[in-house]
């Protein structure tokens, strides 16, 4: 049987460790108002839809605690990168807004970037992960 | 022998005062801003600026004050007031009277005696600047760039425009966010007040409207991210009973409101925020309003019974702070009072120019005293033939009914900026009654409160405070509401002046 399929070597493909260009990247979570709910913080490569689910790559979920944790991702392919941080703090699996729009809940991206009335710009919380060796990125949660 | 100064001047020799966190005065006056340098000349050469140089934010505590004439022994609560207070932070002074940290005035009124206690309100946003040692996020007139997220309205929330009691409740109001719970013994700033689970950092007018049953009326605006009137419903208790939320095409500034016995009436004047303005580097939030005269003024008529019930009626445009209040006629024909501007001139001109020491005329922003009609079915009509007036305030028996009286602050020209004249107007006779201050007084707000056994619409007193420029002291003077150009029965001198502040309510002992 020397015929590949479609699904083995998307399989083979998401085997990042088989891949020598890959770095590892450590998230600093700082300012977790509380221990409530989850963290859930999501990996992003270039989108225009930066935040949303379309360019989400890789994420972790912890359980939240107060103050600072921080969440390891090995064996990322060396390229550019954003990430979305979000203190899920009723656990619902989304970021929750009030009847006007705003969203309520705890969020943070890369470069500590801010938005104008929204996210940032995928450009503004971009960073590269190097083909080896470890990055990190300190995000402060805000509320 | 080493002394302070020894230290410090070694100290400074040794290039280690850098990042003290502390400077001397010399330090400090490099520090401080131009407009801060601005306005500490002008003060020296115009007393009246007393009014906005600010507190450095220490709380106050006066004792027992000295009074003049005789303080009514029956009149027995707490007076507080609110207003921005700080009006430089870090050596660098704000750029709009709107943008300081609000700061609570109490006035604790028993056995004809007064003491006062003023504490600044720690919100989030003090806070964070506070533990920065620097100003970090924009304010209404003052841009500060390279700040952390603005997450919401209440991360620039600075509670600095009103107070509200209810439902055993005291609050510090600002009008974008959220309400600022105040613990009623010590001052100090309790959180944020969240009507429901929905409406976390959701705005609240500083106006709201209490019904003679103690039912509250109140709305929220917000331009961002999409242009919604909220409408809130409140019972005497406390429990929201319903919050209706307004899609509209509307971005402005609207800042206050009147409620009939059946109606909640908006008045949104045509000052319009330019979104794409606000993208722009260095706009403040105020410089990216427009005013648009050609749209008119639009006002939003909803049913008290179901918020829902919505109708639109048009006025000529004007611009408006302060309303009075609001009635009802057989066929419907709704009648309110508010204090009507040709233009926006004041909110762009005098209240920017008097934080760098130059008191400027209120230009087209001038307010006047005027009557609308809003008939069914029909557009409005205004008379704007009253006399300058604005802080308009009616007793409180009156909401929504039809009123006689309303009481007000005014000034001799009409363009002049600031007031110093107290007056009570006759709604049916259009005769005023006025008390004049010296001109080197400022007035304030006066607030409209009940005799205990109040037998007639204007049978109660009007207290207020007054800032005297020349003695550098604020007063709390008390006046016979059926009496106003009598003078009043009776001043109470604080030891020190008081920032000029905006607005205050008057809670009676139970």
């Amino acid at each position: 049987m020397r015929t590949l399929s479609l699904s083995t070597v998307a399989a083979a493909l998401l085997l990042v460790p088989a891949f020598a260009q890959a770095g590892d990247l450590s998230v600093m979570l700082e300012n977790v108002a509380n221990a409530d709910g989850a963290l859930l913080v999501g990996v992003h490569t270039k989108s225009a839809d930066f935040p949303d689910d379309a360019s989400h790559v890789s994420g972790q979920m912890q359980a939240a605690q107060a103050g600072e944790i921080t969440v390891h991702f090995k064996n990322l392919p060396a390229g550019r990168y954003a990430i979305a941080l979000l203190h899920d703090a009723n656990s619902n699996g989304k970021l929750d807004s009030n009847r006007l729009g705003i969203p309520v809940e705890g969020v943070g991206f890369s470069n500590n970037a801010t938005g104008s009335f929204g996210p940032p710009a995928f450009a503004k919380a971009a960073f590269d992960v190097p083909a080896d060796g470890v990055v990190t990125q300190s995000i402060k949660l805000a509320y | 022998m080493i002394t302070r100064r020894n230290l410090l001047s070694g100290m400074a020799a040794a290039g280690l005062m850098h990042g003290l966190p502390f400077a001397g005065p010399n330090a400090m006056a490099k520090a401080q801003d131009d407009w801060a340098r601005l306005f500490k000349d002008a003060l020296a050469d115009n007393p009246l600026l007393l009014g906005w140089q600010g507190v450095d934010g220490a709380p106050l505590e006066s004792g027992a004050l000295n009074i003049t004439g005789a303080w009514p022994k029956d009149l027995s609560g707490r007076f507080f007031r609110n207003g921005p207070a700080i009006h430089e932070r870090f050596g660098k002074r704000f750029r709009h009277w709107f943008d300081a940290d609000g700061m609570i005035q109490e006035f604790r009124i028993a056995n004809g005696q007064v003491r006062h206690r003023g504490r600044v309100i720690d919100t989030p946003k003090r806070r964070q600047e506070t533990a920065a040692g620097k100003q970090l996020f924009s304010g209404f007139g003052t841009h500060v760039s390279g700040g952390p997220a603005v997450r919401g309205p209440d991360t620039l929330n600075t509670a600095n425009i009103s107070m509200l009691h209810h439902g055993d409740e005291l609050m510090a109001l600002w009008e974008a966010g959220s309400p600022t719970l105040i613990n009623a013994e010590t001052l100090a700033a309790n959180g944020f007040k969240q009507w429901l689970p929905d409406l976390k950092g959701a705005p609240f007018t500083a106006h709201p409207k209490t019904d003679p049953d103690g039912t509250l009326w109140a709305f929220g605006y917000s331009a961002l991210p999409r242009p919604t009137l909220l409408l809130y419903h409140v019972d005497a208790q406390g429990e929201v009973k319903s919050v209706a939320a307004v899609k509209v095409d509307y971005t402005g500034l609207p800042h206050d409101f009147v409620v009939t016995a059946k109606h909640v009436v908006i008045i949104l004047p045509p000052l319009i925020l330019d979104r794409d303005a606000l993208q722009e580097p260095n706009v403040t939030f105020l410089d990216a309003h427009r005013w648009q005269p050609e749209l008119g003024t639009r006002v939003l008529i909803a049913d008290k019974s179901d918020l829902s019930k919505q109708r639109w009626a048009q006025l000529p445009p004007g611009f408006f702070f302060h309303h009075g209040n609001a009635w009802e006629e057989a066929d419907g024909t709704i009648r309110l009072d508010l204090c009507w501007s040709k233009g926006p001139d004041l909110l762009f001109g005098a209240l920017r120019n008097v934080m760098r020491g130059d008191i400027t005329p209120a230009g087209n922003g001038s307010p006047h005293y005027a009557s609308v009609k809003l008939p069914p079915g029909r557009d409005g009509v205004i008379d704007v033939s009253g006399d300058v007036m604005e802080f308009t305030k009616v007793a409180p028996s009156t909401v929504g009914q039809r009123h006689n009286y309303v009481y007000g602050l005014s000034a001799a020209a009409a363009d002049t900026f600031p007031f110093n004249r107290l007056v009570k107007r006759n709604l049916a006779s259009g005769a005023t009654e006025i008390y004049a201050f010296g001109g080197h007084i400022i007035a304030e707000e006066h607030v409209f409160v009940p005799r205990p056994s109040q037998k007639a619409e204007d049978d109660g007193w009007l207290i207020g405070t007054h800032l005297d420029t020349q003695k550098a002291i604020t007063n709390l003077a008390v006046f016979d509401a059926q009496a106003v150009s009598d003078g009043p029965l009776a001043t109470a001198a604080l030891p020190y002046p008081l920032p000029l502040g905006f607005h205050g309510i008057f809670v009676a002992d139970t």
